[in-house]
């Protein structure tokens, strides 16, 4: 019988009673799937990029040029190293290596505000409403990473999901960033520096002023005087627990490894140049380090807020801060800085045949240029990139329509995304956790989206 | 197994009835689950109602559905319904019943028989018995075998075993015979059973010992403990130290470790009736109405953004009021839910200020004062308890007249519908509108109590009078429950707030005696309190005979982590570190604070380091009507907020805290003094040799008090409450 995850807070397991009904074997319940069905992982660490704010296809990687005017926008395609599948002219870099890209062109949902939209993308979980300030709360569904390092959890010493350097938020914290329910263990470690300061390190894994290494040890032996007094209490689960911890936290601060992945200064400065000095920039190298180190999700937010001179992608027009100056100026630049470099870099170290690199926002933009020179949000159509490990190279999976308004072809909805991130991790979609009214919900409602598979 | 004798269910003569037999035998095969058929959706474009909720529709369904395809009485083999359910054509559900099962062969007759619809003749099931109800099963048995009874609208009595649901433990393959529980591991488990609308439950205990003669006792609370434990075959542990004692009971009463001009007076002291009369003492401190108004103010939603700050403060202090006062607990819940008027001047106006649609007053209203979690019957008849759909609507309907007048709104973002800045009046409309969204008519009305509340009358003043009352058979065993958890760590229906059928209490003998002495006690919380923290169960330490699952039956206690207020104010305490906390007066403790932040700044999201500690070790953000925000898993984030974190060797560091007062003491006295700050008792010789070594050998005395009180303040036996 399927036992559900998770399990109450005070309660470890309840006892398991099987009905029985006179011998006859039982067949397959709900949700459950003969061992062979789930593969080995293809992937080890997904890098997912989120660019909040909502990218327009129509100028990056799905240009109409064919469309009117108000349509097409500014921008021309240009050829890419991939025949027949061009890539908007201020994007060159990308145009390059667009050939080790999977492309999704026919993601959609009805989700219209950031919120809303951005708690989907975090967690393949449509929200309750359209609800433009969706409240966090604990019944709302856990981030991809807690699930990744619930389900598919990293080797010792590291940390299974760890996300910088924004916490986002469209007035108040979008949802979908942390592990809700399935429990506090499972929270990304969560890093709120700018990686491009000097200076720049895990808070945590620093000892705090005026407290040198020989400090920490007396300190850990006057802990261990008290420690070594507790008795019987010792083999209680939660006491086992704290100590695990410590245990855990003691290697970490102790660890090179981690430690040296967040450090980067150790990183060539020709190699951070490559990446941009820019606070998304170096966490794009960030987050090819903690690759190396064996982080199982990476999750890097693009910019803190929606939109603005140097914001996210929300580029309505408003306050007359029309959209091609700022696609012009600043987020197809350092998109085209960020992106191609990355994947290069996870090419050269071998890394993106164990690595997945995944970059979509929370919804696209609209197929009209409004009349203050913007698009808005569009949940109808909008593209994806995946790039790496367990994903086709230099593929396009579904269209969108002559405007790039709404799919031609495989329309797909953010479940499917997630049923096919997880089940690439090795990990069944149709898995069930519990949320905490007891409904059993499965990881993903979602299907795994085979024209992408390599 | 041989069949029973009452089976009327012979194979073969009678037509076979659809709500009675073939309806149950689908929701028995799992086809109208959640995940399958149930579905909102439905699957593969057949959609039945949840657990076979409304037999009409699933007629309709299978009779009309997939172009009449589904069923076929001339060749019932070649029905899609069977061939999908034996697997004979691919189905995503598996084989759900292979063709010589009974629930197979039935379903074949159905179909043979032109399916007869007596989805309206057929009597209705009046109750549901399963047999035994509840079973102490002694060691080396591993299987009960269960008797479930239907009693009919028409007199008559059927035995349905082989046509109920039984959950735990979902079937694929139904054989036409009795059904059996067995356990592949000891222990108490619970065992629903449905039929045809109707739901009953097993409780079996699989023991591991066998029972032992009841040990004496002298309290009511043990005597009930006892009788259970006996029966269970479980041992207790022995009665926890002095200073163990004493520490939970500061802990649990007054939320702060006992100073340590205490600890030395009670370990000193003699007398028989110490522990009893430190309960007494706590009971009656201020700092007991601050334990529980924050308790309160948990479930409550007492929070700044919807409340704003003046709100909480307002709704805290009258919590506070509420408790120092004695003010008892039916009062207090006829206030809040009869609560109207100004948020600022009227504080119990705020429940409804954060409640701010029917179904989640309704919910509330459930969770907070009856322990009952309604939630699921919104959408659907509950899965797991009798209420229907139609009790939900109902009963949120009885809120939909509550109104509210916004006087000023400072909100700092205007596209934020949650955030409120400014008073509000609470009032009542005349006349409320509530859609049910099905469409069907609404029945103002008490959950399902038969009687709608007269148009006429204000329901929430019925509502409050009800909840009150003696008539309510929920409210005082949910209030009675929640102390006792707050105590014992684990209420006897756990968790507290889920009161179901097949969550039935671990004890019901104490929980109707629990419920009993708080009505008895005018629902005064101190005396309910009193009578447990006075018993052994109360005082019982922890063995690691049972590290197993905790059955509640409080055969030993259970070490839990102390909540995030108690960790920063024990740490504020020992190290003699006021908690410096912007906007409030000197020497304010996170336990006080009225609402969720830490910053009375006027600023929306929690932003300091105490902020963040807080959040850290679990402050909730209060956004749920349940105490479940807090979780009790220790987290990465947590150890190093206590390992490498600022706030804390801030505390250490500051020239004028206790280890100020301490750098010139002799040593010995100053670890002794330390050790009572943190863990209530002395140290050992070996400690105390230790600490000196360890002291001695840092750079300065002070530093190394710093580090010593570090290591005291990092150990389990501070960080835990046991």
């Amino acid at each position: 019988m399927r036992m559900p995850w998770p399990m109450p807070d005070d309660l470890t397991r309840r006892v398991a009673l099987r009905v029985g009904f006179g011998g006859l074997g039982a067949a397959l319940l709900p949700g459950m799937v003969p061992a062979s069905a789930i593969r080995p992982p293809k992937v080890k660490t997904v890098i997912f990029l989120h660019q909040w704010g909502g990218p327009s296809h129509h100028d990056t990687i799905d240009m109409k040029p064919d469309a009117p005017m108000a349509i097409r926008g500014e921008y021309k395609p240009v050829a890419s190293s991939l025949p027949g599948v061009p890539v908007c002219e201020r994007l060159p870099q990308l145009a390059k290596v667009i050939d080790r890209f999977c492309q999704i062109r026919s993601l959609n949902h009805t989700m219209k505000n950031h919120n809303s939209a951005g708690y989907y993308s975090l967690t393949g979980m449509a929200p309750p409403s359209d609800d433009q300030r969706l409240r966090d709360s604990r019944d709302l569904f856990p981030a991809y990473g807690a699930i990744a390092d619930r389900f598919a959890p990293p080797p010792a010493g590291v940390p299974g999901f760890v996300s910088f350097p924004h916490q986002i938020a469209d007035g108040s914290i979008t949802p979908g960033q942390h592990a809700s329910f399935l429990g506090k263990a499972h929270d990304p470690l969560f890093v709120g520096l700018d990686p491009a300061q000097p200076g720049f390190k895990l808070p945590e894994l620093s000892l705090p002023e005026g407290v040198d290494p020989a400090r920490l040890a007396r300190r850990e032996e006057a802990r261990a005087l008290v420690e070594a007094q507790l008795g019987p209490l010792e083999k209680a689960p939660l006491a086992r627990g704290i100590a695990e911890q410590h245990g855990k936290a003691l290697a970490l601060l102790g660890s090179a490894k981690v430690r040296n992945a967040f450090d980067l200064s150790k990183e060539p400065d020709h190699v951070r140049d490559r990446y941009g000095r820019t606070t998304y920039g170096q966490s794009c190298l960030l987050a090819r380090r903690l690759a190396e180190a064996g982080c199982r999700w990476i999750q890097v937010y693009f910019n803190r807020s929606i939109g603005g001179a140097r914001g996210g992608w929300d580029t309505h027009g408003f306050r007359g801060e029309a959209m091609y100056p700022i696609l012009k100026d600043y987020l197809l630049p350092i998109t085209d800085q960020t992106l191609p470099t990355l994947i290069l870099d996870l090419e050269e170290r071998g890394l993106l045949q164990t690595t997945l690199v995944v970059w979509v926002g929370e919804f696209g933009r609209s197929p009209r240029i409004n009349n203050i020179a913007g698009r808005d949000h569009w949940p109808q159509c909008y593209p994806a990139l995946l790039a790496g490990a367990g994903v086709k190279r230099g593929h396009v999976h579904g269209r969108s329509d002559k405007m790039g308004a709404y799919p031609a072809s495989d329309p797909c909805r953010p479940e499917d995304l997630s049923a096919t991130l997880f089940h690439l991790l090795g990990i069944d979609p149709a898995t069930e956790i519990r949320d905490p009214l007891s409904r059993p919900l499965p990881l993903s409602p979602g299907k795994v989206i085979e024209g992408v598979l390599a | 197994m041989p069949l029973l004798g009452l089976v009327i269910l012979a194979c073969g003569a009678a037509e076979p009835s659809f709500r009675l037999e073939v309806q149950p035998m689908l929701v028995r095969a799992g086809c109208s689950s959640g995940p399958c058929h149930g579905n909102l959706n439905g699957k593969g474009g057949f959609k039945l109602s949840l657990r076979g909720e409304d037999p009409s529709f699933d007629l309709r369904a299978i009779l009309r559905g997939a172009t009449g395809r589904r069923v076929s009485s001339l060749d019932p083999a070649e029905s899609l319904l069977l061939k999908k359910a034996s697997g004979a054509v691919p189905h995503e559900g598996g084989v759900r019943l292979n063709p010589d099962t009974f629930g197979h062969k039935l379903l074949a007759r159905w179909i043979a028989a032109g399916c007869p619809d007596d989805t309206a003749k057929a009597p209705a099931v009046t109750r549901l018995q399963v047999s035994p109800g509840e079973q102490f099963v002694r060691p080396g048995i591993d299987k009960v075998l269960l008797k479930v009874t239907a009693l009919l609208a028409d007199g008559t009595r059927r035995d349905v075993g082989a046509l109920a649901s039984f959950e735990p433990g979902t079937l694929a393959l139904v054989t036409h015979a009795a059904p059996v529980v067995e356990a592949n591991r000891r222990g108490a488990g619970s065992v629903l059973v449905s039929y045809a609308g109707a739901q009953a439950v097993a409780r079996l205990h699989f023991l591991d010992h066998e029972p032992l003669p009841m040990a004496e006792a002298a309290h009511p609370v043990d005597r009930l403990v006892q009788g259970r434990l006996a029966r269970a075959g479980e041992k207790t542990a022995p009665p926890v130290s002095d200073h163990v004692f004493l520490r939970r009971v500061w802990f649990d009463l007054a939320g702060t470790p006992p100073p340590v001009e205490v600890s030395r007076a009670f370990l000193a002291d003699k007398s028989p009736d110490k522990r009893a009369r430190q309960v007494d003492a706590l009971l009656e401190g201020p700092a007991f109405a601050e334990v529980m108004a924050l308790k309160w103010a948990d479930i409550l939603r007492v929070e700044e953004k919807t409340l704003d700050a003046r709100g909480v403060a307002a709704m805290h202090g009258w919590l506070r009021r509420a408790f120092l006062d004695r003010m008892p607990l039916d009062a207090m819940a006829r206030e809040l839910i009869s609560g109207r008027g100004s948020t600022y001047a009227h504080p119990p106006a705020n429940f409804y200020r954060a409640l701010r649609d029917e179904q989640a007053r309704a919910e509330a209203v459930g969770q907070v004062f009856l322990g009952l979690r309604l939630q699921c019957a919104k959408c659907h008849n509950h899965p797991f308890d009798r209420w229907k759909q139609d009790d939900y609507h109902g009963f949120a309907s009885l809120f939909s007249r509550v109104r509210y007048q916004i006087l000023s709104n400072d909100k700092r973002d205007m596209l934020d519908k949650h955030e409120f800045n400014g008073e509000q009046i609470v009032y009542m409309a005349r006349a409320g509108e509530y859609k049910h969204p099905g469409g069907g008519l609404v029945v103002p009305r008490i959950l399902d109590l038969a009687g709608a509340v007269p148009a006429s009358a204000d329901p929430l003043v019925v509502l409050a009078e009800w909840v009150g009352s003696a008539a309510n058979p929920y409210f005082a065993k949910a209030q009675a429950n929640r102390l006792w958890r707050h105590l014992m760590g684990r209420g006897l229906v756990d968790p507290e707030d889920d009161f179901r059928l097949a969550n039935p209490p671990s004890n019901p003998e104490l929980l109707e005696f629990l419920a009993a002495e708080l009505v008895r006690g005018g629902f005064e919380a101190r005396s309910v309190l009193r009578l447990i923290a006075t018993s052994q169960a109360y005082q019982r330490s922890w063995t690691s005979d049972d590290d197993e699952e905790d059955d509640g039956l409080a055969s030993s206690s259970r070490p839990r982590p102390l909540p995030a207020e108690q960790v920063l104010d024990a740490l504020s305490q020992v190290t003699g570190s006021p908690l410096q906390l912007k906007g409030w007066p000197k020497g304010t403790r996170a336990q006080e604070l009225p609402g969720v932040l830490a910053t009375r700044e006027g600023g929306r999201r929690p932003s300091s380091d105490v902020d963040r500690f807080l959040r850290v070790f679990g402050k909730p953000e209060r956004l749920l009507s349940c105490d479940c925000e807090r979780s009790s898993e220790p987290t990465l984030a947590q150890t190093f907020q206590l390992l490498t974190g600022d706030l804390l060797q801030e505390m250490l560091a500051r020239s004028d805290n206790r280890l100020g007062g301490l750098v010139s003491a002799p040593l010995d006295k100053a670890v002794e003094e330390l050790y009572l700050a943190a863990l209530a008792r002395r140290p050992s010789a070996g400690e105390a040799g230790g600490a000196a070594r360890i002291v001695s050998s840092a750079r300065s005395r002070r530093e190394g008090l710093e580090d010593l009180l570090w290591g005291l303040v990092n150990s389990r036996e501070f960080l835990l409450r046991w």
